[in-house]
């Protein structure tokens, strides 16, 4: 018995075990089951609205970043560099708990981490000056005017043609800041470059290297006995100010500069295709309204991300729905007045799965505030107002 | 006898959802018919189907439950296919087709069965592509249209015995089934999202069948059935219905049984497919014909004392298929060749057949090999 049900339990096993492969390709047109695919392509002209546009987003001194430029034509910017106060006494070892007095200032060496520069750029030089410690964000172009004077020169270095990001360093004299001790030890740095072609350099965090650092070599008293030593403070504010207040008119919408503008954009009248057909393809399509302004060679960066609560300005942005790749992101050449589209596919996608999301994105410069490029694109009450074109499949009839 | 019926019951309605693709011809109509035959009748090319009580052909056969027995079948395949130049090959799938589990009802001259077997199976994968021009740009585009699922028969016959010389059945039949529909296109440009849709399909119907066998002498059987259904209700998640016109089937055979190990069947089953045309057509999915078919079948041995006790079995069929794609309406011979064992102190049977399919008709031909496998339990 045991036998029989062995053999009948592997003999069915076999049976039912078998591979299935059903797939094939169809043998139109009598053969192949039309999918009755319809991709439709559509403009809505007149379909993003309550459309606004507000500055003041990132300050440059949040931003991770600074930009320097140089075109006398155009928007330029000044850096402003602030560090942590240095110590009148150290210790004589370093971890040692003993302090000993600093006596005399051997050299200072400030470093940058330069993170993007425009290839062939030639004849780049980074000049320093010092600035009152008391600059803040709030600082001005123009307040910036009176320290950017031969008085208050401290050097320059020359950028390497060949270097596209990297650090690069200049040694100070020891009496490169006269009034340090009154200035309670601190220093802050006035950064401009200077190339005969209008031209830029970006600052910022590096692999390994911070935004800027001040290393200060010194002798101190160790028991009775000089020695040397040294120690480093790291540019705690860093900020670019421009020589440019953005004011986008009544018709506009303003994206990116220092600080950023974002702009927020609401889509109202597809309901109807959202809920019955599938979108393969969303974009956004916008016409500036002037050229895109940036950094000479430089392009802006702009990215659309939806929002997780509609609260105007104070949208809370979803970043899990970050869009990668050509996804969400458009990349604009500065001076261009081209139209441009950004495509809002995931996001649009999304809202027809969930009619409770709030159809509103976010329009905004990457990085923020860490470049003085902006756009400016036409509003929804401007002659050229922003579109949004589907592509999408009309619902199917699958039942034959 | 319910605790003892359930584990067979539970056997039959599962086995209601594992169909497969088994034919090109199958993405016409209502689909691919299924055949209503136990492994053993199959060998037999169907011609002892009147008189074969796991096949669900007549409900008179069901009196040949004289205690409690159940029975149901393994169906793998491999085929290849040519269509309008496309040849397909090494195309495979498994499924349950039929199943059975019945009795005699106490001592008397009653019996009843309930029964599964495939009416309609539409399952079916086939993808294709195409080349479009998206926002201006070229973009190839793959197209896939699939439908998983199919149309099952419920019957629940009972049969009556006078005498042993004849017997007479009814059977009511549920018809019921589903199949889940899904389309998608992926484009080969990946800034253009892919699409599916996915929709189910409900099917639902009704039959009363009736059937006799005469038993005149040993050697001598002849039987008929017929078959009449209601329209059959297709509905779709969407809410779209229609209704398609549902054949009455007409069926009948005999068996000539000359010597105790020789015994010779054959059948004949006309269904009215025709009067579905025009509801075929109407919900877009070919056209529909009236069928006959025709099945001999010769078996030697396995009929108890002084005879082999396995068994052999052939049998030769022809039918025409109900659905074409076309005006020309398809046609399907099966050879095919079977035997069995008997064990468990005959309380349990395992029969297997094989069988070559080859059919051909509106602008296609494919061939298949079948292999069956019947298991019968008699607790």
């Amino acid at each position: 018995m045991a036998k029989h049900i062995a053999f009948l339990s592997c003999v069915l096993l076999a049976a039912a075990g078998c591979q299935e492969s059903i797939t094939a390709p169809g043998a139109c047109p009598d053969y192949c089951k039309d999918a009755s695919f319809e991709v439709l392509d559509s403009v809505f002209t007149d379909v993003v609205v309550r459309d606004s546009s507000f500055g003041g987003f990132v300050f440059s001194h949040r931003s991770g970043g600074i930009q320097i430029v140089r075109q006398p034509a155009g928007v330029e910017t000044r850096g402003m560099l602030g560090f942590i106060q240095f110590q009148p006494s150290v210790p004589t070892f370093p971890g040692d708990t003993q302090f000993g007095d600093v006596t005399a200032i051997d050299s200072f060496v400030v470093q940058f981490s330069i993170v993007k520069r425009p290839s062939g750029a030639q004849g780049v030089t980074i000049g320093l000056h010092r600035i009152p410690v008391d600059f803040d964000s709030s600082t001005t172009y123009g307040a910036l005017d009176p320290f950017f004077e031969d008085s208050t020169f401290l050097g320059e270095l020359a950028v390497p043609d060949t270097l596209e990001n990297g650090d690069v360093t200049i040694t100070l004299p020891p009496d490169a800041f006269q009034s340090l001790p009154g200035d309670t030890l601190q220093v802050s740095l006035g950064v401009e470059i200077s190339s005969s072609q209008p031209t830029f350099l970006s600052l910022g965090t590096g692999a390994t290297s911070a935004l800027a650092t001040l290393r200060r070599y010194f002798k101190v008293d160790s028991s009775g006995t000089i020695v040397t030593r040294d120690d480093t403070r790291i540019a705690t504010f860093s900020s670019a100010v421009p020589n440019f207040v953005s004011t986008p008119g009544g018709d506009e919408l303003a994206i990116g500069g220092i600080p950023s503008a974002r702009a927020v954009l609401r889509i109202s009248g597809v309901e109807d295709i959202l809920s019955g057909s599938s979108v393969i393809r969303a974009t956004l399509e916008f016409t500036p309204s002037g050229p895109i302004m940036a950094a000479p060679g430089d392009s802006v960066l702009l990215q659309v991300n939806p929002v997780g609560v509609d609260f105007g300005k104070k949208s809370p942005v979803v970043l899990t729905q970050l869009d990668t790749l050509s996804r969400g992101l458009v990349m604009l050449p500065g001076g261009s007045t081209e139209p441009f589209e950004i495509d809002v596919t995931t996001i649009v996608r999304a809202w027809a799965l969930n009619a409770d999301l709030p159809r509103t994105v976010i329009l905004t410069a990457r990085p923020e505030a860490a470049t003085i490029g902006e756009v400016r694109i036409h509003s929804s009450r401007g002659a050229e107002p922003p579109r949004l074109r589907l592509t999408f499949v009309p619902p199917l009839g699958l039942s034959n | 006898m319910l605790r003892r019926i359930a584990p067979f019951a539970v056997l039959i309605f599962a086995a209601t959802s594992l169909p497969a693709q088994n034919s090109i011809y199958g993405i016409a109509g209502l689909g691919f018919p299924g055949r209503s035959l136990g492994a053993r009748a199959r060998a037999l090319g169907g011609g002892v189907a009147p008189f074969d009580r796991e096949s669900g052909v007549n409900p008179a056969s069901t009196g040949a439950f004289r205690s409690l027995g159940a029975g149901f079948s393994v169906l793998s395949s491999s085929r290849n296919y040519e269509a309008l130049g496309t040849r397909i090959n090494n195309l495979t799938d498994t499924r349950f087709p039929s199943a059975v589990v019945g009795s005699n009802i106490g001592s008397g001259p009653f019996s009843f069965s309930v029964g599964y077997s495939l009416f309609m199976e539409r399952t079916y994968d086939i993808t294709t592509t195409s080349q479009l021009v998206l926002r201006g740009d070229s973009v190839t585009a793959e197209d896939r249209v699939g439908s998983d699922g199919g149309i099952s028969d419920i019957r629940i016959s009972l049969a009556r015995k006078f005498g042993e010389s004849f017997w007479l059945g009814v059977g009511g039949h549920f018809i019921s089934g589903s199949t889940r529909s899904t389309v998608s296109r992926v484009f080969s440009d990946p800034l253009f999202e892919s699409v599916s849709q996915t929709e189910d399909v409900q099917y639902y119907g009704n039959g009363i069948s009736v059937g006799f066998i005469l038993v005149p002498s040993d050697v001598f059987q002849v039987g008929g059935s017929v078959r009449y259904n209601t329209d059959i209700g297709i509905e779709t998640s969407s809410g779209e219905r229609s209704d398609v016109a549902m054949p009455v089937q007409v069926a009948g055979g005999v068996v000539f049984r000359p010597q105790l190990a020789v015994r010779w069947s054959a059948s004949f089953t006309y269904r009215s497919w025709g009067r579905a045309s025009d509801d075929i057509t109407a919900i877009g999915t070919g056209q529909s014909f009236n069928t006959w078919e025709a099945g001999t079948g010769i078996e030697i041995g396995g009929a108890g004392p002084g005879t082999s006790q396995i068994p052999l079995r052939f049998g030769l069929r022809y039918a025409q298929l109900p659905f074409s794609v076309s005006g020309e309406q398809p046609t399907e011979i099966n050879l095919s060749f079977g035997s069995g064992i008997r064990f468990a102190s005959e309380r349990a049977s395992l029969d297997v057949t094989v069988e070559r399919a080859i059919r051909d008709g509106a602008g296609a031909n494919e061939k298949a090999w079948l292999l069956t496998l019947g298991v019968g339990v008699r607790p």
